[in-house]
């Protein structure tokens, strides 16, 4: 094993607020606004449930999937799924849903960063992670709910984060 | 306070020259554990909150797979709201062999240690300067036979 290359770079960064975009329902301006989203940043991100229904306190699987949109190779920054993905839940309200005591934890330690990846991701090349929302928020109560996550992707050619959105899932949660 | 850019430059590379005898197979895989790790915050006007673990793994088993891979260790702060940050990590990276068949486990090859600090504080509004930093420079790695432990995942550790 080689320690290829050490870097000596310690940095003290700010921790920026970067405004989500708009919402990626079928309207024209908000596919104006993630067609714009997407060319920056060079990938694509996307949410698939293996089901629409699930029985309340079994697993709810979502596949999260980020392509990279470009002809060239780019580099992705990758914690872990559950950080990667921001996901919101929303109930038929749109009241936001309770966090688990899982989700608690992962939410109050954002900032906390140990495994910190860089990984190249070829044209085309699409990564799948899967992840069990039941695990982050509680969706024991039958009824239908709203997900959907977003993703601080770096802009191309340039220092500056953007949060990229998926599309949202209706997920119903039967007894 | 972070540890080189994972997007550029990372802080550490690692990466694996393995020569497997004629007539053999087997794959590769890295595992990294977290000797210690104190992180503490100081909110604007409030007390301390510290994050700490030891021999905890460092978030996914296994941390990686390929040649290579690398981190880039970093704690973030809202740069308004807080007043002073800190890191002070060491960790522990093997290198694991699994030959093929039924039973076969990844045993350890190679192991390096490695760590890096920081701190920081708040000079004005939200603006911030990197008071103390220091980092392991080229460790030198080793033959091992001891498997990682660890007690928990460090996702499951809270600042408190």
């Amino acid at each position: 094993m080689r320690i290829r290359k050490i870097v000596p770079l310690l940095v003290l960064g700010v921790v920026l607020n970067i405004p989500m975009p708009a919402s990626s329902h079928n309207s024209g301006s908000a596919n104006f606004v993630e067609k714009k989203v997407v060319y920056s940043t060079g990938f694509r991100i996307s949410a698939l449930a293996k089901t629409n229904q699930h029985k309340a306190r079994e697993p709810i699987l979502v596949d999260f999937l980020i392509q990279n949109v470009t002809k060239k190779t780019l580099t992705l920054v990758e914690t872990f799924p559950e950080r990667d993905y921001e996901i919101e839940a929303k109930n038929s309200q749109g009241e936001l849903v309770r966090l688990t005591a899982r989700g608690e934890t992962l939410r109050n330690n954002k900032g906390a960063n140990f495994r910190v990846v860089g990984s190249k991701v070829k044209p085309g090349e699409q990564r799948k992670d899967t992840i069990d929302v039941a695990q982050l928020y509680d969706l024991s109560a039958p009824g239908v709910y709203y997900l959907r996550a977003s993703r601080r992707i770096q802009k191309l050619n340039s220092d500056s984060w953007v949060g990229v959105e998926t599309n949202t899932l209706t997920i119903t949660v039967v007894p | 306070l972070h540890f080189g850019n994972p997007a550029t430059t990372p802080g550490i590379t690692f990466s694996r020259s393995i020569t497997v005898p004629s007539g053999f197979t087997g794959e590769t895989q890295w595992v990294q554990v977290i000797d210690s790790t104190t992180r503490t915050l100081t909110p604007n006007g409030g007390s301390m909150l510290t994050l700490q673990g030891s021999g905890v793994l460092d978030t996914t088993y296994p941390y990686a797979l390929g040649s290579s891979t690398n981190d880039s260790p970093g704690q973030g702060v809202n740069p308004c709201d807080f007043s002073d940050v800190s890191a002070n990590d060491s960790f522990s990276m093997w290198l694991m062999f699994k030959p093929p068949g039924t039973g076969s486990i990844f045993v350890p090859l190679r192991k390096v240690n490695w760590s890096w600090s920081g701190s920081g504080g708040r000079i004005s509004a939200c603006n911030w300067i990197l008071s103390t930093s220091n980092h392991s420079t080229n460790p030198t790695d080793a033959d091992s036979t001891d498997f990682p432990t660890w007690s928990t995942n460090v996702t499951s550790l809270t600042f408190h």
